[in-house]
């Protein structure tokens, strides 16, 4: 009986033991597989007024970003850098060897990629800039932040790669076709500009962008009058940098990496000017010019590589020179300016045969302060406008990004690199596998030298 | 950081150690008619006595004892009466014998054990919802005899352990330094895209196993490289009894979202029940460990650089005997009702290439009571302090040993005298990495027998791991290569705890027809939280300071992730006549990582075993066979934050912040499910002293996760998780363990495993991820590149008078061969004389290629003994030197993994008692052993084991500046008191 007595309580204890595990696990477990993401938004979160700021900055910081890259890249396949690295895609870029879609996702598609992400963000960023600020999006300098990044993308796009998708998911388009976009597009961002009311500092750098940027998208596209005209707006003086910082991967430069003497050296002046270079002391490390091109016998500041005595590339073979402006991974890099602004006015006289123009503009940049060469003689002929131009182009814009597009305007990717060289890099691998739109194997990059 | 920050988990182990002791200290003994059992255990062939033999009278909850080296034992309170009392040992054929206890006096019962070839009736636990005979399992699982094999040689880490112990697990040293990782997988690969490691739990706890490198993400910050650290090193492998493994979906069902890579469940020591004395259990260990000298710098001294500087050779100048020391003290015992087992463990490990260094200590005290006979309590708890100097290696551009073999003597100077292209060796030197581990590691569990044929079990536990890390690269280094100028401070803490929460019930019944029935249900829940902190202070005003608040810039990043599963099982093992067996059981999980728009995921299982052993109609010559059976499924959940669409913070400018998209998500995302077929036999002969093996197994693992990568003009930067791909899996392995003869003066035992795996993606659901690893139609980690598809030679030019080679290569990346061993095999030999025992262990792996890259790359720097010794007198290029440099500059290197290696070799002598006993000494032996002693290959390399990113998942396929494991030497004396 008292056995019974005993099984009967522990039963129940039992029972009530179940049901109050069974409660608390209920109770305990409701929500429980929710679980926070502390170093995220969501998409709606994005949407204040709050953050906003943030977005747009964060579409002009992704094609800042990508500048240093898109630098290292185009630097590469032109003649004034050359791979001193061991790794194999940076030597088939500085050979001119990738064409059509080429079979692997190398270093070249990864600028093509930030570019293509910074321009989707710009694009987002819109949308975003008018479901919070409605109508007065219209008057915001963020929207003319925006668009001016998207057109400076598409601008960059158009100068690098032989192909781009013109939108997000669209099939591949040439080159031509996006520099043709990005005119459109900084047409927009200037409206935008000279929109913006209450930010005068604002209003003034975005049409100075636009202006600057759709001068050389222009000139790019044939456009010499209007280029002239766009770049003859551009103010005196001024330039809008990508700025960057050592801080974090994100804000370090990439080109003040690899083509730096005490960094990666990787990428370092290519061989064919290296007898340019005015030793200047043979047994250190020391900062040194290329001549001049019209006067030799002076050096010019605005060409100066870093050299250690006997140093070689990070591939032990390469007599290597750094880039002495990229001295560190937070020197800036000028992306448009009045220089620019003012070479494309010079180019643009160029092209209507107006050789006094093209000279004086020329001179102009000689002449001024921390340059201070001889002024160059008038060109008599076509061709030696053309190669003053380039000399004036190639100092001025040293390892700015600008010398593979100029040598595949004028047709010098052979004459001086060699043929059998591709002249512009191809189609990001990432974006051919992604996008359902392209087709791989559809490549039409063939561009050779 | 000091200590004194961190302060979580102290207290804890200690407190529940105390107030478990005081229970145990305070609980009465059993008074009734009872009586005691003694006697002694012996090996019917040697004679010898059998230690750690576990004794146990069927249906006495405390009526258990265990034998010491003289194979004694003593089991006090047994219940007078007729009783059936069973002797258990890995590797030895159970016993069951019918004594009669007579109250109030001592029954003496020796018993006779004889080896076994076969484990048919060893009872295991692990993914069985409840402790049974192995012969009832129709899916595999492998028991590892840990002790045995810590008896046999002095070893370091459970991967060290477990290599080439069990067929079908693959454990690679793959890091080369000491504390650095390894790749540790069951059964190949079967995923795309997560973590392969199987999942570990440690007397039921879950496990932080965590061996990659820290990337906290976002703005900065890593400690890349490679040569990462291993937490499964903490754990001390002189604690642990034995190791059960689950190969696959099949067996490991029960473990749910976390199991399609297998499961390896580690048992820590318990203590000896029965009133004895308290054994004391002494190792010390010494010896070194040295890299082989075979780096291919040998011809090096042959050259000097532009300063006159002779370059230097790295097998004369870098590679160290690397001393290790080691200290373990153990005490265990018990009463009747209580055990108790503890342990302290010092160590010290030095690399052979250095600095590289690891200093471990180690507390463990595990503990069980019970009560009375309805309830026992079980606390294990181990405290680690883990310290370690890692060495610079992998992928890194301060890679001590990348830089000393891949430089270019004809560059040599005072400064980098090995042609260093990157970063001089001497300024890697003066780097310090440290790791400084505080870990616990523990919990309770609490057993209740609530009827005679029902019993509840519930562990609560955690794994607690604060890991601070430390990197200083000095003011003068020239670090540039590595983007450091002038100095750099890294800290790191890495915090991760995992709780778990199991429980399980059991009920057994008879059912008609001569069936019984064992019902399993029950649930288990983890939690798993990981914090990973880096900062990052740049540039030192000068020497003489190494904080974070002397640099001039400082950059910090957080990573934060949170898992939460919670699983329910139910599982119901049916036996027929004790012959034939049958399981149904299904769990179902939820889990924090998956979609929001899935919920529970459910995991079958089927398994029949039918032991023909008992049918009495088996040929003579057979002692015992067995057929099984097995079908069952398990997950692998996806990365914590995977499913989320995110947008991520980012430096922009120089100090601005911006928002960017990073991650698309998936509100779909659901597990990869593994779905696996097994079938096998075992068979023994000649009275179990050959014991043969063998499973075949099909596995499929569908919804496989794909990192769908994003068209970039689309935005998000991360790869999308898409359940899309299909993997399927499947291989053979087969054991033959045959003691050969055995007698009181010597005895032979020899072992052969083999294992053979293959897969091959079936579907990527029409995604080409870009990746040469990954194509539908080949294996996981495939190896692809560029093939060589002529050779010329052309004249004029700038070419020398020889001409210049060209080699051509492919448009396409053709396939060179899977990535991971086909075929693998081991063949282990024991042999005793006297008291002297001699062991072996020979591995083979054949079928992998791997990409070589350090091979080209040193080629293309102009180093290597392969290129200079191409070159003619003084160095001069000559047509076949030409030939190997223009080959590097646009083609890569892939070498064969095949290889045979004498993995371990052992000479123990067991000290007579004559020697022992005067000195107050119990069992003594001193063993002289070594591992990785020598092997065998066809590859130009270092060492075809080598693996770029330590023990990363999918990056077997490359050996790229990773440091080749070293030989180790070592002797240790083990004794008792």
């Amino acid at each position: 009986m008292r056995i019974q007595t005993e099984r009967a309580g522990i039963g129940r204890i039992a029972r009530s033991a179940a049901a109050v595990t069974v409660l608390l696990t209920v109770v305990a477990c409701k929500g429980v597989l929710d679980v926070p993401n502390p170093q995220a938004f969501g998409n709606d979160a994005l949407n204040n007024a709050i953050i906003l700021k943030t977005v747009t900055d964060g579409a002009e910081g992704l094609l800042q970003h990508a500048y240093d890259d898109y630098i290292v890249v185009t630097e590469l396949e032109s003649d004034e850098m050359t791979s001193t690295s061991t790794w194999i895609d940076w030597e088939d870029i500085s050979a001119g060897r990738l064409r059509h879609d080429w079979p692997t996702a190398g270093s070249f598609s990864d600028p093509q990629d930030q570019l293509l992400r910074a321009r989707f963000a710009a694009q987002s960023a819109q949308d975003r800039v008018q479901t919070v600020l409605g109508a007065s999006a219209a008057t915001s300098p963020l929207r003319a932040q925006v668009l001016a990044v998207d057109a400076i993308a598409d601008l960059l796009l158009g100068m690098g790669w032989c192909e781009s998708p013109l939108a997000p998911n669209a099939p591949r388009s040439p080159d031509s076709d996006v520099i043709k976009q990005s005119i459109t597009k900084f047409t927009a961002a200037l409206a935008a500009a000279q929109a913006i009311s209450g930010d005068a500092a604002s209003q003034a750098k975005w049409t100075a962008v636009a202006y600057a940027g759709r001068a050389r998208a222009n000139l790019l596209a044939g456009n010499y009058a209007a280029a002239a005209t766009d770049a003859a707006a551009v103010p005196a003086g001024w330039e809008y940098d990508a700025i960057y910082a050592e801080g974090a991967p994100s804000t370090q430069s990439l080109t003040g990496n690899q083509f730096n003497q005490n960094r990666n050296r990787s990428g370092g002046l290519r061989e064919i000017y290296q007898s340019r270079v005015h030793v200047i002391d043979s047994t250190s490390s020391y900062e040194a010019y290329l001549r001049d091109w019209f006067d030799p016998t002076k050096d010019d500041h605005r060409m100066a590589v870093m050299r250690t005595a006997n140093q070689l590339g990070v591939n032990n073979r390469i007599p290597y020179y750094g880039v002495t402006k990229y001295a560190s991974r937070s020197a800036p890099i000028r992306m448009l300016s009045k220089v620019e602004a003012t070479l494309i006015q010079a180019e643009a006289a160029m092209r209507t045969n107006d050789f006094v123009t093209e000279a004086s503009l020329l001179n102009g940049l000689r002449a001024r302060a921390g340059v201070a060469l001889p002024a160059i003689a008038v060109p008599t002929t076509a061709a030696a406008a053309q190669t003053a131009l380039l000399n004036e182009r190639m100092a001025e814009l040293f390892v700015e990004g600008h010398r593979l597009e100029d040598l595949y305007r004028f047709n010098l990717v052979g004459p001086i690199l060699g043929t059998g060289r591709a002249t512009k890099l191809p189609l990001s691998r990432n974006e051919i596998l992604a996008n359902p739109k392209m087709v791989d194997g559809g490549g039409s990059c063939p561009s050779i030298s | 950081m000091s200590l004194s920050h961190r302060t979580w988990g102290r207290g804890f182990p200690t407190s529940i150690a105390v107030a478990l002791l005081a229970v145990s200290l305070t609980a009465g003994t059993a008074v009734a008619q009872t009586g005691v059992i003694v006697g002694t255990i012996t090996d019917i062939a040697t004679r010898r006595p059998l230690n750690g033999v576990k004794l146990q009278v069927v249906g006495e909850q405390y009526g258990v004892g265990s034998t010491d080296d003289r194979g004694r034992y003593s089991i006090r309170n047994v219940a007078a009466g007729e009783r059936v009392m069973r002797a258990t040992r890995i590797g030895m054929t159970p016993l069951a014998k019918s004594i009669t206890v007579r109250a109030g006096d001592t029954t003496r019962v020796d018993l006779q054990m004889s080896e076994s070839a076969l484990e048919l009736s060893q009872v295991v636990v692990t993914g069985t919802g409840g402790a049974v005979e192995k012969r009832q399992v129709g899916a595999s699982i492998a028991s590892v005899d840990a002790a045995a094999i810590t008896d046999q040689m002095a070893i370091s880490d459970v991967g060290h352990l477990l290599e080439n112990k069990v067929a079908g697990l693959r454990a690679t040293t793959v890091g080369g330094g000491v504390g650095t990782g390894q790749d540790i997988r069951i059964r190949g690969t079967a995923s795309l895209s997560l973590n392969q490691r199987p999942a570990v739990y440690i007397d039921g706890i879950r496990a932080d196993t965590r061996a990659t490198e820290w990337f906290s993400g976002g703005a900065c910050c890593s400690f890349g490289g490679g040569a990462s650290t291993d937490r499964m090193g903490d754990l001390n492998p002189e604690d642990i009894d034995h190791i059960e493994v689950l190969k696959g979906a099949a067996a490991a069902t029960l473990y749910g979202s976390d199991a399609s890579n297998g499961v390896i469940q580690i048992f820590t020591k318990r203590g000896r029940s029965g009133d004895r004395p308290t054994e004391w259990n002494l190792s010390l260990g010494g010896g070194y460990e040295e890299l082989r000298h075979n780096l291919p710098t040998t011809l090096f001294p042959l050259f000097t650089g532009p300063d006159g500087t002779r370059a230097l050779d790295a097998n004369q100048t870098l590679i160290k005997k690397g001393p290790y020391q080691a200290f373990d003290l153990s005490a265990s015992g018990g009463t009747q009702r209580s055990t108790y087992f503890s342990s302290l463990q010092l160590s010290k490990e030095v690399g052979s290439i250095q600095p590289n260094d690891e200093n471990k200590a180690s507390l463990r005290l595990n503990l069980s009571f019970a009560p009375n006979d309805k309830w026992t309590v079980e606390t294990k708890s181990a405290y680690t302090r883990n310290l370690i100097n890692e060495i610079q290696a992998g992928n890194n551009w301060t890679a001590l040993l990348g830089n000393a073999i891949n430089g270019n003597p004809r560059t040599a100077s005072k400064t980098r005298p090995y042609g260093e292209a990157w970063v001089p060796v001497a300024d890697i030197q003066t780097m310090t990495t440290q790791s400084d581990v505080d870990r616990w590691q523990g919990g309770v569990t609490v057993s209740h027998a609530t009827m005679a044929n029902m019993t509840n079990r519930l562990t609560i536990g955690m794994d607690a791991t604060n890991d601070h890390k430390d990197r200083f690269f000095p003011y003068a280094g020239a670090f540039g290569p590595a983007g450091v100028t002038n100095g750099q401070k890294n800290l790191g803490i890495r915090n991760y705890k995992s709780y778990t929460v199991d429980y399980l019930g059991q009920y057994n019944f008879k059912l008609p027809a001569g069936i019984e029935s064992n019902l399993s249900w029950g649930g288990q829940g983890f939690w798993d939280i990981e914090s990973l902190l880096i900062s990052v202070g740049n540039t030192f005003a000068g020497p003489g300071v190494n904080s974070l608040s002397s640099a001039a810039t400082t950059q910090a990043s957080e990573n934060y992730t949170e898992t939460v599963n919670i699983g329910f099982l139910v599982q119901d093992r049916l036996s027929w006549k004790d012959q034939l067996f049958m399981t149904l059981g299904v769990r179902a999980d939820g889990n924090s990582a998956f979609g929001k728009n899935y919920g529970y995921k459910k995991y079958p299982k089927a398994d029949i075993s039918y032991d023909m052993t008992k049918g009495g109609y088996l040929p003579s010559f057979f002692s015992a066979a067995r057929i099984r059976g097995a079908w069952g499924q398990a997950g692998k959940m996806p990365g914590p934050f995977d499913s989320f669409t995110s947008y991520a913070s980012t430096p922009v400018f120089a100090s601005g912040i911006g928002i960017v998209p990073l991650n698309p998500g998936n509100a779909d995302l659901r597990p990869e499910r593994s779905t696996e077929k097994e079938v096998g036999f075992e068979t023994g002969f000649l009275q179990d002293r050959i014991g043969l093996e063998a499973t075949w197994y099909w596995q499929v693992t569908n919804d496989a996760i794909v990192p769908k990568s994003y068209p970039p003009s689309a935005g998000f930067s991360t790869a999308q998780s898409v359940n899309i791909g299909e993997v399927q899996n499947h291989g053979w392995e087969a054991s033959v363990n045959y003691r050969v003869y055995a007698t009181g003066r010597q005895d032979w035992t020899t072992g052969l495993k083999f294992d053979g795996n293959a897969n091959k993606i079936t579907d990527l659901g029409g995604v080409n991820l870009g990746n040469n690893a990954f194509r539908v139609g080949y294996p996981i980690g495939g190896v692809w590149d560029r093939v060589p598809t002529g050779f010329s030679v052309q004249n004029g030019g700038t070419c020398p008078s020889y001409g210049c080679p060209v080699t051509t290569r492919s448009d396409t990346a053709r396939y060179l061969g899977p990535g991971l061993p086909t075929f693998n095999a081991s063949w282990s030999n024991q042999y005793r004389y006297g008291q002297f025992t001699f062991y072996m262990l020979l591995s083979m792996e054949q079928g992998a290629t791997f990409g070589n890259g350090d091979r080209a790359y040193r080629i293309r720097q102009g180093g290597s003994d392969e290129y200079l010794g191409a070159l003619g007198p003084n160095g001069a290029r000559t047509f076949k030197a030409d030939s190997i440099a223009q080959w590097a500059s646009i083609l890569n290197y892939y070498d064969s993994r095949n290889n045979v290696r004498l993995r371990e070799l052992s000479v123990s002598w067991a000290v007579p008692e004559t020697f022992s006993k005067p000195m107050g000494f119990g069992a003594t032996a001193i063993v002289f052993s070594g591992q990785n002693l020598w092997w065998w290959d066809h590859c130009n390399c270092v060492d075809p084991n080598m693996n770029w990113a330590g023990a990363s998942s999918f990056t077997f396929n490359n050996g790229f500046l990773m440091q080749p494991a070293p030989r180790v030497f070592r002797m240790q004396i083990k004794t008792r008191f």
